[in-house]
């Protein structure tokens, strides 16, 4: 099994103090039951945006303190939290869709017409993250949410 | 269906980012995409091909909805939306024979000739149709931006269904314009892959005469020429990451081109900034 360290650090300024700074970081190890390259991509990508999302989350909060720290587990698509459904897909994950459907033969037209159908958005640009990392897991053959 | 705009949120490629880059300057690409530069000027064709299309789209979008423009109406709409135009973009730049109300008296004909000389029997299917599709080369790599854009107008007639471009021009499109355009190719290629048709892009181009003449230009593309279109955003995209920015002096565009000032200095500055994004 692959094993991967992802980790996300921000420095900000400190209020009122010149020439000083606080840092901000996650760091998560987690193991990716992927074996293709692009799956493994889409997983990192994954990763890489709970621990961004988390760290800006406790900025944006005001803590000031550390952020805590991450229970490492795989982050399955449906486990992914805190993004707001309207929120798009990015245009990394729709890249590893269309990577993946089209090394299976699938045409863009094809992957369109199913998106729409199954989402009723208009195309692969429509989807938001969820949906996205739903129709990623699919495609690398694990159940759906 | 998301808009033109909410596509535009991602970093993407269009028609007119491309054009830019390769046929009027890459220079003022750079300007204006990249360094983001206040232009000194909004040119007098850009606002006035912005109000044209905004008639173009009551008129298509009333005639979608079963509606009639009529003539009169036409006319009183293209003024008032001109006069919000003007409004709008404010530091447009006029001349002496190009004033607000020689484009308002123009652009009011220029909608009276276009709405006279279209087919009633073509049914109006979708005004503004937005899109953003994965770019995917000839041997199956996918690029990471997709490419955007917004077909003005979808028209059907006899069960063939056409994408229409509505364009105002100074002179008469010469043989062949629409057949070497990047436009269609764009456009096809987008529609292509939301809906799996192959269909035909029809340029409606209404010509600034004393008299207005309105052309149509049907033109179609293969799937080799959409693999070129994919080669030539990779090779525009190697070019941007290396900073190939050129001022194309003898562009037609280069004489009222709202970067001037910046142009001219740019030979004397380390202008060389690290491209951090494109497009």
């Amino acid at each position: 099994m692959l094993k991967a360290i992802v980790s996300y650090s921000k420095k900000v300024p400190v209020d009122g103090q010149n020439f000083s700074s606080q840092g901000y970081s996650v760091s998560l190890e987690t193991e990716l039951p992927e074996t293709q390259p692009a799956a493994i991509q889409a997983k990192l990508h994954e990763t890489f945006d709970l621990v961004k999302s988390t760290v800006e989350q406790e900025l944006a909060n005001g803590s000031g303190h550390a952020a805590r720290p991450l229970q490492a587990q795989p982050p399955a698509g449906n486990q992914v939290p805190a993004r707001a459904s309207g929120d798009k897909a990015s245009n990394k994950q729709i890249k590893f869709i269309t990577d993946l459907a089209t090394q299976r033969g699938l045409s863009l037209s094809d992957i369109n017409t199913d998106v729409s159908k199954r989402y009723g958005v208009a195309g692969l640009y429509d989807l938001n993250r969820k949906q996205a990392s739903s129709l990623l897991d699919e495609l690398n053959g694990r159940k759906a949410a | 269906m998301a808009t033109l705009t909410e596509y535009r949120d991602r970093e993407h490629w269009s028609f007119s980012a491309l054009n830019q880059f390769l046929n009027i300057c890459s220079l003022q690409f750079y300007f204006q995409r990249i360094q983001k530069l206040q232009s000194q000027f909004t040119p007098v064709n850009l606002s006035f091909g912005s109000a044209f299309h905004r008639a173009m789209e009551w008129a298509h979008m009333l005639k979608k909805e079963g509606g009639a423009p009529k003539e009169q109406e036409a006319r009183d709409m293209f003024r008032d939306l001109w006069n919000r135009q003007v409004q709008e973009d404010r530091n447009i730049r006029f001349d002496d024979e190009i004033t607000p109300d020689t484009c308002s008296a123009q652009g009011a004909d220029l909608v009276a000739a276009f709405l006279k000389a279209a087919d009633p029997e073509e049914e109006v299917v979708q005004v503004n149709e937005a899109f953003a599709v994965p770019l995917v080369d000839g041997q199956g790599q996918v690029l990471e931006k997709p490419i955007v854009g917004e077909i003005d107008c979808v028209v059907r007639k006899g069960g063939i269904t056409t994408l229409v471009d509505w364009k105002t021009s100074a002179k008469r499109w010469s043989r062949g314009q629409a057949d070497k355009s990047l436009q269609p190719t764009v456009y096809l290629y987008g529609y292509r892959q939301l809906y799996n048709r192959e269909v035909p892009m029809r340029f409606d181009v209404v010509v600034k005469n004393k008299t207005p003449v309105c052309e149509q230009h049907v033109t179609t593309r293969t799937e080799d020429q959409f693999n070129r279109m994919v080669e030539l955003v990779k090779k525009v995209d190697a070019m941007i990451a290396s900073e190939h920015f050129l001022p194309a002096e003898q562009s037609y565009w280069c004489a009222g081109c709202q970067y001037g000032v910046a142009c001219r200095a740019w030979h004397r500055q380390a202008s060389r900034v690290s491209v951090k994004m494109a497009a």
